[in-house]
């Protein structure tokens, strides 16, 4: 009879769901989007939990570790980046530091992504590996990956546990190139005169007598808007999307912060030059013309 | 003046020292519901359009009171279902069940109500088609605008 209470029991025991369970070092998960590509870290969170040394001590020197627990930490993009300078194609990867010495460590992304943590890489081909260097940092209690900057091409990657950190810095490839071939942007240079309209098609006052200038520099269209749209800048990159349809890109002290695919400049070319252009929003509404100014 | 007056957040952070009258000519963009945008966009190819289809299923104007934004798009639906049915829909519903083209958005619960890349690509794709553009012409056209 003593055996049912203690079958129940354990029949109990082991119906608790897994998401219930409490773990020394709790999974976490940080997403960042940086111009359409999305990368993300899956790690469990090991504390400090008063041990005196992590570094040197729990994490020993020459240890190959990932920088979390359990199963190790993985990164994941889908599409190809650069960390730290070095190619990391689209996938998924297992994240490994080896910890050479308290200066000078080594960072490993393995394709092998599903590890339990004791299960340690060797050196093998196919793995991205490069010497990274930490940094000493206030005390963070619980193992933690951040991107605390973000721009528009990129942003930083932080690991922080204990009395270090590690940055390293990322690329992504760019969505919308500002660069227009000169065959294709030439007609287009020029001033305009634009006209919003209202949605009933009759005419808008806001910014009457706006101008837009376009100019080719450096490779690249750009329209400087008289009086400016928004933004510190006048001027806003004319990024295409399809021969002679282009979209705003804003600047902010000389880069790219939004490409405002809302808009579209639709160009009305003919015999080499165009005409004007119109200004469409994502229903394909009409938002503005512009009249070539001869 | 465009109706509507305020941002999804991260455009909210952006504009934020923009003069109020841009404020509020810009904000429809940004608030409509994409329907399937957390689908993401697919690259699959666009679908062929089925013989004799026809716009017959196309919500009627009726059925839109409570969505006047959308009457534009539905009437462009209605007049070249064919060509919508040439076209894969950005906005992450092809992957639905029962949705075969961006026709599929305008029938039954017609989704692209409430849709703003649903209506642009259906508006887009009437405006090319009486321009005298061919289908392929305005799949491209539409993958660079919405793809």
């Amino acid at each position: 009879m003593r055996g049912v209470p203690l079958a129940l029991a354990l029949t109990i025991w082991s119906a608790v769901p897994l998401a219930a369970q409490i773990r020394a070092s709790e999974r976490a998960r940080t997403t960042q989007v940086v111009d359409g590509t999305t990368i993300t870290l899956d790690y469990a969170r090991p504390r400090v939990r008063g041990r005196p040394r992590v570094f040197g001590g729990a994490v020993k020197w020459g240890e190959v570790w990932t920088p979390g627990a359990n199963m190790a930490t993985t990164l994941e993009t889908d599409h190809d980046i650069t960390v730290d300078g070095h190619a990391v194609p689209k996938g998924k990867y297992s994240v490994w530091m080896v910890l050479d010495s308290a200066t000078r460590w080594t960072m490993v992304l393995d394709t092998l992504w599903e590890q339990y943590h004791e299960d340690r890489p060797p050196a093998r081909a196919g793995q991205i590996r490069w010497p990274i260097t930490p940094a000493s940092a206030p005390l963070t209690e619980a193992l933690t990956w951040t991107f605390p900057e973000i721009t528009a091409t990129g942003g930083t990657l932080r690991m922080a546990w204990a009395d270090r950190a590690v940055s390293l810095p990322f690329m992504v490839p760019a969505s919308h190139p500002v660069t227009t071939a000169s065959g294709e942007a030439a007609p287009l240079v020029g001033r305009y005169r634009v006209n919003w309209v209202k949605p009933d098609g009759s005419a808008d006052s806001w910014n009457a007598g706006q101008t837009l200038e376009v100019t080719y520099e450096k490779g690249a269209l750009l329209g400087r808007w008289n009086p400016k749209l928004w933004g510190p800048d006048d001027r806003t990159y004319l990024i295409r999307l399809a021969r002679s349809w282009f979209t705003p890109g804003f600047i902010e002290h000389g880069q790219v912060v939004d490409v405002f695919t809302e808009w579209v400049l639709e160009f009305d070319v003919a015999d080499g030059r165009a005409a004007g252009f119109e200004v469409r929003g994502e229903r394909d509404d009409l938002w503005a013309r512009g009249v070539r100014i001869p | 003046m465009n109706s509507m007056s305020t941002f999804a957040s991260t455009r909210r952070d952006f504009l934020s020292g923009c003069a109020a009258a841009l404020v509020i000519r810009l904000g429809p963009v940004r608030l409509h519901a994409r329907c399937g945008a957390e689908l993401g966009p697919r690259r699959a190819p666009h679908p062929t359009p089925r013989p004799g289809i026809d716009g017959s299923k196309v919500l009627s104007v009726e059925k839109l009171t409570d969505t006047p934004d959308a009457i534009p798009a539905f009437e462009a639906a209605r007049k070249v279902p064919q060509i919508l049915d040439g076209i894969r829909c950005h906005c992450g519903c092809a992957d639905l069940k029962g949705f075969y083209s961006l026709l599929s958005c305008y029938e039954g619960d017609g989704m692209a109500r409430m849709c703003v890349i649903c209506q642009g690509q259906a508006r887009l794709a009437a405006r090319l088609f009486g321009a005298g553009r061919s289908l392929d012409e305005i799949r491209a056209a539409i993958d660079a605008r919405f793809g």
